[in-house]
């Protein structure tokens, strides 16, 4: 009766998480479309940022992504140089201008290489270098800080073809990624659902201005725009995201899912993995899987030097835990059987190293650490990387001495009758057939 | 003059069509290709060991691993039919003829097949399959199955996915080696008895479409000779319950049993952009194959949390804390002899901390720090590593530096110092082809220079 109550349970629980995603998948859903904040804005930011047109002061801007700040990642969209000085907030405030009457190009743009930027003479509609009296005043350093020109000898200093030197270029590199404003402003998209509010910025950055992924991720849910990660991502051959990119490999920080490849990921990785969704596979291949779980060529991280010699202590914890990579019988056995560490080892020498300390097997009285009971309940997968079960069955067989391994009240709780009824044989390995225990009574 | 008008047009087509034609020739392939993918590596070993009897043992061993992938069969642009194979051919040349006689399962040469399947996705529109020898993770358990995994998507949130099948296992004739077996029947004397083939079939349910969610829920269930092997119930389940905080968790509960053998939960907390926090609990009571009396004495279950700190001062540099403590309790017998007899509480507890910086996109330096004891032994370590391109995607140097203290905590005889190097180069060619080589030199009370080589060779490119 109890085993029927204790699957029952289990059902009832399996059922209730059911209905708890069905009926939640809609808040989540809700929760999932708020795009979340753009945090780092250059304006308002305390951080001394210096004088854009310096080396310097282009680098304290690219670390406007310090720590771990939640940006565009700079290896999917490449430090950038912009020596420019341009308040967005002064020509968007109050509705003076619109996005499109500087960046027209984006209405048709359909890669995301494309440099949407508008031309300097689009700058000098308004802007006309040939009145000095406009405000504010067209003078070349108004927008490249720090600029001064030389003019050709002659030429008049009303035309920027009529200068030697140059001021230094904007540098927008390719971004490793697929973006099609187009279709994007055809479905009716404004520029601040990615962009965000431009009307508080001065100059716009890959920190303040381009989008994070959890921005795409608000409208590409599956449901209203493809989710796959290579919508947007640059597709390797085999169609999985293509994470070797020129300036190092691509991984999840983990702002979207518990999937940050970290320092601890060789550890923690079995949570994202045990989903089997595709999520892994978006990026992994079986192979790298097998690399390791079933592998020889492990990453160093994982063992340290001399493993062979301290894995012992290891494997007593069972940290981490071996039975990732390691079945005891099928590995472990093997090579201790070799090295003459098991006992069943063929040809060990009385004087072998003795691995277990006195009193490991028959000890009275209180039955701690040393043992082999407190052992053998908690972690018998380090007792199977050396014994078979012949080595319980010298005493815990009703055929040998009879020491009985059940716990208190095997009979009667019905595990014995479960375990009977979904395995019989590995009853008669201690019973004897027909025996009277083998009905669990 | 009217015939040389008729004849211009004639020209300009037939010209038009040389043009034509050329261009139709000379045009880039369809957008959509089949491609192939060429997966080669070779990796030798080579090392000694002392044995329990003060014996030399070599380690002598060659594994060669050969992977060819096939994307986009049907060059639709949309990976509708795939296939991918890897076989794997062990050698060892330290086994003498005596080792072959004394363990049953050793073998010189063993060709194996590690996976070998064709995959098909969206097929009429809602089914993605999985057909051949694969590898299957879930939250029950790692499976090699010999079979098929079908996955029906649904327009509510979540995938039916099926698998049915046969184990693969390891003492089995054939090309068959695995590593995720279902442990604690092997006989050393007699492997023949785990050579009965072992039926799999299993569901699951599984979320799609949920941004912030994702989770599984599943039954399987390995059954040989009409007796269940292995039978569990179980899933995992994450959610992003705010920005920043996560929320992770799996549970596995044996049907056999009767009990949970793994039960894990785990929180993220992003607190800022600097520091992140981690708390995570583990609850395992390791399950075996039900032809096992393993099971009967598994009682006990290692209770353990861990707790990490995380600081990100700067995109280059990460720092972690942590802790771990490991409660073995006597849950599960409330009453009777064992409870009286055993001590109730015993503990493991453990730090750890690093360091890591990247001073270029190759260029690293590692720290590690770490120190365990309580029940299993005491260990305490450091471990430094620095990684550094010479030449930009040519030529890296890797090393390392160990230094650990262990204790085996019941037996003296088993305590000792190691400190070793590890050298490291690795040659890169045209990021198709690589050659590595390292050299592991260690020093120890038990062996008092242990040098192991270790050498990869790497092809992988696309046809």
């Amino acid at each position: 009766m109890r085993r029927v109550v204790g699957e029952r349970g289990v059902w009832v629980a399996v059922l209730a998480v059911l209905v708890l995603l069905a009926v939640g998948s809609e808040r989540l859903l809700a929760r999932a479309g708020e795009p979340p904040p753009l945090k780092v804005d250059e304006a308002t930011t305390k951080v001394d940022l210096g004088d854009p047109m310096t080396e310097d002061g282009q680098a304290r801007r690219r670390a406007l992504s310090f720590g771990r700040q939640h940006t565009a990642s700079p290896l999917v969209i490449p430090d950038q140089e912009i020596p420019l000085r341009f308040s967005h907030e002064a020509h968007l405030a109050g509705g003076k201008m619109q996005c499109v009457d500087c960046h027209r190009a984006a209405l048709g743009s359909v890669r995301a290489k494309d440099v949407n930027l508008p031309r300097e003479s689009v700058c000098l509609d308004c802007h006309d270098i040939e009145a000095p009296d406009a405000k504010p005043q067209a003078r070349c350093e108004t927008c490249h800080p720090g600029y001064v020109p030389r003019w050709r000898p002659g030429k008049s200093q009303t035309r920027t073809s009529h200068v030697e030197n140059h001021p230094p270029a904007v540098r927008l590199p390719e971004p490793h990624l697929k973006f099609n404003h187009k279709i994007h402003v055809e479905r009716g998209i404004t520029c601040a659902r990615c962009h965000g509010d431009m009307s508080k910025h001065q100059l716009a950055t890959r920190e303040n201005a381009l989008p994070v992924m959890g921005t795409c991720l608000a409208c590409h849910d599956g449901k209203q725009a493809p989710d796959a990660c290579t919508t947007c991502h640059v597709a390797a051959p085999d169609g999985r995201v293509q994470t070797d990119l020129p300036g190092g490999k691509l991984a999840p920080a983990g702002w979207y899912h518990q999937d940050a490849h970290d320092d601890d990921w060789l550890r923690t990785h079995r949570f994202a993995a045990s989903v089997g969704d595709g999520h892994c596979a978006a990026c992994h291949t079986e192979n790298e899987c097998m690399d390791c779980h079933n592998g020889v060529r492990k990453p160093l991280k994982v063992h340290p030097n001399n493993w062979a010699l301290m894995h012992p202590v290891a494997a007593r914890k069972n940290v981490p835990d071996c039975a990732s990579c390691h079945r005891s019988q099928t590995f472990c056995a093997d090579c201790h059987q070799l090295a003459q560490v098991s006992p069943d080892a063929p040809n060990r020498p009385p004087d072998a190293v003795r691995f277990h300390p006195d009193g490991w097997v028959d000890a009275q009285g209180r039955r701690g650490a040393n043992h082999h009971a407190f052992e053998a309940q908690r972690n018998i997968r380090s007792c199977a990387s050396c014994h078979t079960e012949d080595t319980c069955m010298e005493c815990h067989s009703v055929k040998t001495l009879g020491v009985n391994p059940h716990p208190p009240g095997f009979v009667g709780s019905g595990a014995c009758e479960r375990m009977a009824a979904k395995n019989a044989r590995v009853c008669t390995r201690c019973h004897f057939e027909g025996s009277s225990q083998l009905r669990c009574r | 003059m009217a015939k040389s008008m008729r004849a211009r047009p004639a020209a300009r087509r037939a010209v038009c069509g040389a043009v034509a034609l050329l261009v139709a020739l000379w045009a880039p392939a369809p957008a959509h290709a089949v491609h192939y993918r060429v997966q080669a590596e070779t990796v030798g070993d080579a090392y000694q060991l002392v044995t329990s009897s003060n014996l030399l043992l070599n380690r002598r061993r060659l594994h060669q691993y050969l992977g060819l992938q096939a994307s986009d069969l049907l060059s639709d642009g949309e990976y509708a039919l795939n296939a991918a194979v890897l076989f794997r051919f062990d050698a060892d040349f330290g086994i003498t003829d005596q080792n072959l006689e004394d363990v049953y399962h050793l073998r010189r040469q063993q060709l194996s097949l590690q996976y070998a399947w064709v995959d098909g996705r969206g097929v009429a529109g809602f089914i993605d399959f999985r057909l051949g020898r694969q590898v299957h993770y879930d939250a029950l358990d790692y499976l090699m199955l010999d079979g098929v995994v079908l996955t029906f998507a649904t327009p509510w949130y979540f995938g039916v996915e099926l698998q049915a099948g046969l184990e693969v296992k390891d003492g089995m004739a054939g090309l068959n080696q695995s590593a995720f077996e279902l442990d604690g029947v092997r006989i050393i004397e007699d492997g023949e008895a785990n050579d009965r083939p072992t039926v799999v079939v299993g569901a699951a349910l599984v979320s799609r479409d949920l941004t912030y969610t994702r989770a599984r829920l599943g039954y399987r269930r390995l059954f040989s000779g009409g007796e269940v092997d292995a039978e569990k119930v179980g899933g995992s389940f994450y959610q992003r319950l705010v920005e920043g905080l996560h929320l992770s968790t799996l549970a596995s509960y044996d049907l056999y049993n009767g009990r949970f053998d793994r039960l894990q939960a785990g929180l993220r907390w992003q607190a800022t952009p600097f520091l992140d926090v981690e708390g995570e609990y583990v609850r395992l009571l390791p399950s075996f194959d039900a032809d096992s009396i393993f099971n009967i004495f598994t009682a006990f279950p290692l209770n353990d949390g861990n707790l990490r700190l995380r600081l990100h001062p700067s995109d280059e540099d990460r720092l972690y804390v942590g802790g771990m403590v490991r409660f073995f309790g006597n849950e599960g017998y409330t009453d009777g002899l064992l409870l009286d007899d055993v001590d109730t509480v015993v503990q493991a507890y453990g730090a750890m901390a690093g360091y890591f910086r990247r001073f270029a996109p190759d260029t690293t330096l590692h720290v590690d720090l770490s120190w365990e004891s309580g029940y299993g032994g005491e260990r305490m370590m450091g471990d430094v590593g620095a990684s550094y391109t010479l030449v930009p995607r040519e030529w890296v140097l890797d090393g390392r530096l160990t230094a650990v203290s262990f204790a085996d905590g019941l037996q003296d005889n088993l305590d000792g110092f190691s400190f070793g190097y590890q050298l490291g180069a690795r040659y890169l060619i045209e990021r198709k082809a690589a050659v590595s080589l390292l050299v592991e030199h260690n020093f120890s009370r038990l062996q008092s220079s242990n040098l192991r080589v270790y050498a990869v060779v790497d092809l992988d490119f696309w046809l």
